[in-house]
């Protein structure tokens, strides 16, 4: 086996379009996130392992956490590190672990997370999560804003038909069996009947998930979410309601998180939090559903040089990147036709060929793969 | 999704082999056509309209159904247990395929406790866990199938195996000498399907409701 075919399991190379893809989205997420108030930090992709609760086991009912999903190294003191299995606990640590200011504290972020998953099931173990914390606040607003912001984000990303599903293990644990198999309701039905089918769960559970309903409703929002008692994310660290959104586009979740009240005070501040992270990968997923076919934009120029006009190339070249485009130089291509080929597989918007009398420039058939979606402009002004 | 947009077939993830005749009597009872499910055919992917069966092997329902590939399935407990951790719902128990999880000796042979076992299984999972409970000291041999003949042929001291009737084992001379765990077969849900579409809920609760009046459960 060569080596360029190795590779660990469960990871892999992200081409350019699709490169594109996830850094257009990281804009459009961490963008939203900041509107309301979020900023972006970033968190290292080590942390010692007793700053890990655990790995997500995305695991509705089966099977509880294992361990075995964390991918551990040693430093060089021979201490356990782990490379993260999310950020919301690199996040809640940093958060305890600067200087105490004003609360609530709101923190965004975007990288990826590691997960050791079993053999030939497909899943990735690399995952990139664009996600938020809201750090400091016990009440259920806190909830409801964390589940608009997830619905308002997802529909920024192009995830329009995003569903949130609203679970709450803690009031799952205190429901007689026949209660645990409540089918997921609407929220306007879940308003009108929790009294009824939660009467054994603690009062100010129930309180919190009746102010938390009715701020969706308020919010305008409640025909896009569902209540589902059987919601239960098993990362041990959800203290209340728990998060899923999902698209029909997408076979499993597109986001997912919760409230995790108890994480905070491993760190040594006793602070209540909420918080949600989208998988930018199946959002990557449903985005290319049904447009398998539509490529990154064509941008920019390509430029060949006949021999002998290297630097006219050159100065072309660095005309064009001074009014801010691309231009990229080709020097393998020996003829127009070699370039406008080279041009076509780049998904380059023109092409230049530079001889010695001169240039010709083409516009780039980008429908040359039957989509016939690039908006021809004319060749760049004030070049000629 | 999850075999389920409003405007496309639903899928259901079956095993071939011995549950599928009594799932198949199991549907008729909820009043779906289980038809295609006993058809003749090797085209494993069968039926028109609203309904269409996957039929697959037994270890990859599962798969098919937390993938989203099948909006439903319907596997052994067993089949479960050595997959877990899965994301899915595990809907209802459809009350049928009742097997056993056995460690199995050859006939005649006694181990002391403490000694060592080459342990021949096809659920390695399973029968490591199993195994640990027994106080034998042991090895895993994890083989795909016929594990009852490893231990006549050398390849192993006993088999943890599923059993359902013991015909398998008494014909290839193993008796067992404990029984871990009891399993039936378990209708699952691909969780996006059951919280999105509601077709799928209203199925699965014919479904059940066909297991509650043919008697299985």
């Amino acid at each position: 086996m060569t080596l360029t075919a190795m590779l660990p399991d469960g990871v892999k190379d992200i081409g350019p379009s699709d490169a594109q893809l996830l850094s257009s989205l990281r804009t459009a997420l961490l963008n939203e996130f900041e509107l309301w108030g979020y900023r972006e930090v970033i968190v290292p992709a080590l942390e010692l392992t007793e700053s890990t609760t655990g790995a997500e086991p995305r695991s509705s009912r089966v099977e509880t956490y294992s361990a075995e999903m964390l991918y551990r190294l040693f430093d060089r003191k021979g201490r356990v590190l782990v490379l993260r299995p999310d950020i919301t606990e690199p996040v809640a640590r940093m958060a305890c672990s600067g200087p105490d200011v004003a609360r609530p504290q709101r923190f965004s972020y975007f990288g990826n997370a590691f997960r050791r998953r079993q053999a030939g099931t497909g899943q990735p173990h690399e995952i990139w999560q664009a996600g938020f914390e809201l750090i400091g606040i016990e009440s259920p607003f806190a909830d409801a804003e964390a589940l608009m912001l997830g619905l308002e984000a997802l529909r920024r990303a192009g995830v329009e038909d995003a569903t949130g599903c609203i679970g709450y293990p803690a009031i799952a644990a205190s429901l007689a069996p026949a209660l645990k198999r409540l089918p997921p309701s609407p929220i306007a039905e879940l308003l009108a009947r929790m009294d009824e089918w939660f009467a054994a769960a603690e009062q100010g559970h129930l309180a919190h998930l009746r102010c938390l309903a009715g701020a969706l409703v308020r919010g305008g929002v409640v025909e896009s979410f569902v209540f589902d008692i059987s919601l239960a994310r098993e990362m041990t660290y959800y203290s209340g309601p728990t998060f899923e959104f999902y698209s029909p586009r997408a076979a499993g979740p597109v986001a997912g998180g919760g409230r995790y009240d108890g994480l905070c005070s491993k760190f040594g501040r006793d602070l209540p939090a909420t918080g949600l992270a989208i998988d930018v990968l199946q959002v990557m997923a449903v985005l290319r559903k049904g447009n398998e076919r539509v490529r990154d934009q064509y941008t920019g120029t390509l430029i060949g040089f006949e021999e002998g006009s290297e630097e006219t190339a050159a100065q072309l070249a660095s005309s064009l990147r001074r009014a801010g485009r691309v231009a990229e130089v080709d020097p393998l291509a020996k003829n127009p036709f070699d370039l406008l080929k080279s041009a076509t597989a780049k998904h380059r918007e023109t092409a230049l060929f530079v001889t010695r009398q001169g240039y010709q420039e083409f516009a780039v058939a980008g429908d040359l793969d039957g989509l016939g979606r690039r908006s021809a402009e004319p060749a760049a002004a004030g070049v000629h | 999704m999850a075999g389920g947009n409003d405007n496309r077939a639903l899928t259901f993830a079956v095993p071939r082999g011995r549950l599928a005749e009594d799932l198949a009597g199991l549907l008729a009872e909820a009043g779906l056509d289980a038809g295609p499910l006993l058809q003749d055919t090797r085209s494993l992917l069968r039926g028109e309209g609203d309904l269409r069966f996957a039929v697959l092997r037994n270890e990859d329902v599962p798969t098919y159904v937390e993938r989203g590939a099948a909006a439903f399935g319907v596997v052994g407990k067993d089949v479960l247990r050595e997959k877990a951790p899965l994301d899915i719902i595990e809907y209802a128990d459809l009350g049928y395929g009742a097997c056993e999880l056995v460690l199995a000796f050859p006939r005649g042979a006694s181990y002391t406790p403490g000694s060592f076992l080459r342990v021949a299984t096809k659920f390695p999972n399973l029968a490591r866990e199993a195994m640990g409970s027994t106080g034998f000291r042991h090895e895993i041999i994890t083989l795909r199938g016929g594990c009852e003949i490893a231990p006549a042929a050398g390849l192993a001291d006993a088999v943890v195996d599923l059993s359902a009737t013991g015909e398998t084992l008494r014909a290839n001379n193993l008796e067992k000498v404990r029984v871990f765990e009891r399993f039936t077969a378990r209708l699952i849900l691909n969780p996006a399907a059951y919280r999105l579409d509601t077709r799928v809920r209203e199925l699965a609760e014919r479904i059940v409701a066909g297991a509650k009046d043919g008697g299985y459960v």
